[in-house]
């Protein structure tokens, strides 16, 4: 089945970040992590990445983060040693990130694997589930995100 | 009929209650509930904030506290119907017969449901259970026929709840130790199949393994569907045969039954799920709201709205749906 436009577009819209410099990585998006998970750190819930490396891989962007809880605060980390790492395709990261698709099913359908430490990513599924990030961002850049992830084929 | 929906946290819930459900079942942070999975389910103030979430808008609340006391775990097993009577949960699903027994007598106006983990499934228990502890309503085990279902149904004055959607349990439900094989542990001791810190995935050449306690269980190839890490859903060399030797990923809808259980008199439809996402909750909930409220009166040949059949399947474990236990006739 032929994919829809966004889908396609995405890794490719993506692929400018694979050449932002590491420190303004490092800089920029544990402060908007920081930013869209304050709930869940005010509560404690992060402490789970103390000494712990989180890594989410965008395969067809081929892009890789990794985080950790240094100090109190999200933090950016060397996703080659991460302790659990989540890989999934554009398209099902955005899904997931609007709210508009059930992590177990692209589980299910392929789109995401976990490889490492399942009980640790499990904890951060739940999660995010739990806190729902987006809506933490400005609202109508929430709606945006929800309506581009309603887009995509999953 | 009324509609039973999951929920793992606050926002499931929500979730559930804005798309329809009449009633959401929850459970505590613990081993006290068979869906017990790190990260999931709710302390005593979020339950406590769903519990008034959901009755502000009509929709009652449940609390599952249906996993079996351990040597030794008396006080946090007590604990928890203590806290769900405490948050004004409407009732509590148990199995243990201690706790059925302490719930019946600390909180005779806690409504008590008798768990499909207790896997009752003639007259004579039900009755039994209603009679020694007050139990209201019993979740059926996934082991029945649709045939055996009407003829309890026509035969106990305790009110019946099936499940309508989501994962299988294969035919020992409330009863199967097959995970402690693996690992030490099963759904009814510490609440779940496939503990976490046992389950291991690999993404090889060949595809994907999955290890449940260091044991290989299945490996699905590249673009196969997967399922949870389950022994029951795994595929073993059987006699020269690799094959899936108790179940295969898939999943229970009952949509096609509706007519005919509620003709039968049962009394709720319940979705499996507390694992997993409010997005599940929410489209699953409003599909099953629709397919409720639209069960034809009359006799007759009833087909469920393809589409929404369809929208189901996608949530599946191994990408498909089946009838169960439901339709099968050998019984």
């Amino acid at each position: 089945m032929k994919r829809p436009q966004l889908d396609q577009a995405l890794p490719l819209l993506l692929a400018p970040l694979r050449f932002v410099p590491g420190p303004v990585n490092a800089a920029v998006v544990p402060a908007l992590l920081q930013q869209v998970l304050a709930d869940a750190l005010a509560d404690g819930e992060l402490e789970i990445l103390v000494d712990r490396t989180l890594a989410l891989e965008v395969t067809d962007a081929r892009l890789a983060y990794g985080f950790t809880l240094r100090d109190g605060r999200l933090a950016t980390a060397d996703p080659a040693g991460a302790d659990v790492t989540i890989r999934g395709d554009a398209a099902a990261f955005l899904a997931l990130a609007g709210g508009a698709a059930d992590p177990d099913m692209l589980f299910f359908r392929r789109r995401l694997s976990v490889e490492g430490d399942v009980a640790l990513g499990l904890s951060v599924k739940n999660l995010l589930e739990s806190y729902e990030p987006r809506h933490r961002l400005p609202g109508p850049l929430c709606r945006a995100l929800e309506a581009a992830a309603a887009q995509v084929k999953v | 009929m009324e509609l039973l929906c999951p929920a793992g946290n606050l926002t499931a819930l929500r979730a559930a209650v804005d798309n329809g459900a009449d009633t959401v079942y929850i459970g505590f942070r613990d081993a006290t509930n068979a869906r017990h999975f790190p990260g999931l389910n709710f302390t005593p103030e979020q339950a406590a904030r769903g519990v008034e979430y959901a009755h502000q808008r009509g929709v009652r609340v449940l609390v599952a506290v249906n996993s079996y006391v351990q040597a030794g775990g008396w006080a946090q097993w007590q604990r928890s119907i203590d806290e769900a009577a405490r948050i004004g949960a409407d009732a509590v699903i148990v199995a243990d017969l201690g706790l059925l027994e302490y719930t019946a007598e600390q909180w005779p106006d806690l409504g008590l449901h008798l768990s499909v983990q207790a896997s009752a499934t003639t007259p004579e228990a039900l009755d039994f259970y209603k009679r020694c502890y007050g139990v209201s309503r019993a979740v059926l085990p996934r082991v029945l026929s649709i045939q055996q279902v009407e003829a309890l149904a026509g035969d106990t004055d305790v009110e019946l709840e099936v499940f309508g959607f989501g994962s299988l349990c294969v035919m020992a439900e409330g009863r199967c130790l097959l995970s402690s094989y693996a690992t030490g542990e099963s759904p009814n001791t510490v609440g779940a199949c496939s503990p976490a810190w046992a389950v291991q995935w690999q993404e090889t050449p060949e595809g994907r393994e999955a290890r449940l306690g260091g044991l290989l269980i299945d490996r699905f190839a590249p673009d196969e569907p997967a399922g949870y890490p389950t022994i029951c859903k795994g595929r073993y060399d059987v006699e020269g045969a690799l094959e899936h030797a108790f179940e295969s990923p898939t999943s229970l809808e009952t949509a096609e039954l509706l007519p005919r259980l509620k003709r039968a008199g049962i009394h709720a439809v319940k979705i499996e799920g507390r694992q997993r996402s409010p997005a599940y909750v929410g489209k699953v909930t409003r599909i099953w709201r629709q397919l409720i409220d639209r069960i034809p009166e009359a006799e007759g040949d009833y087909t469920p709205d393809p589409a929404q059949v369809a929208a189901l399947r996608e949530f599946s474990e191994g990408a498909t749906t089946t009838l169960g236990p439901y339709e099968r006739n050998w019984q």
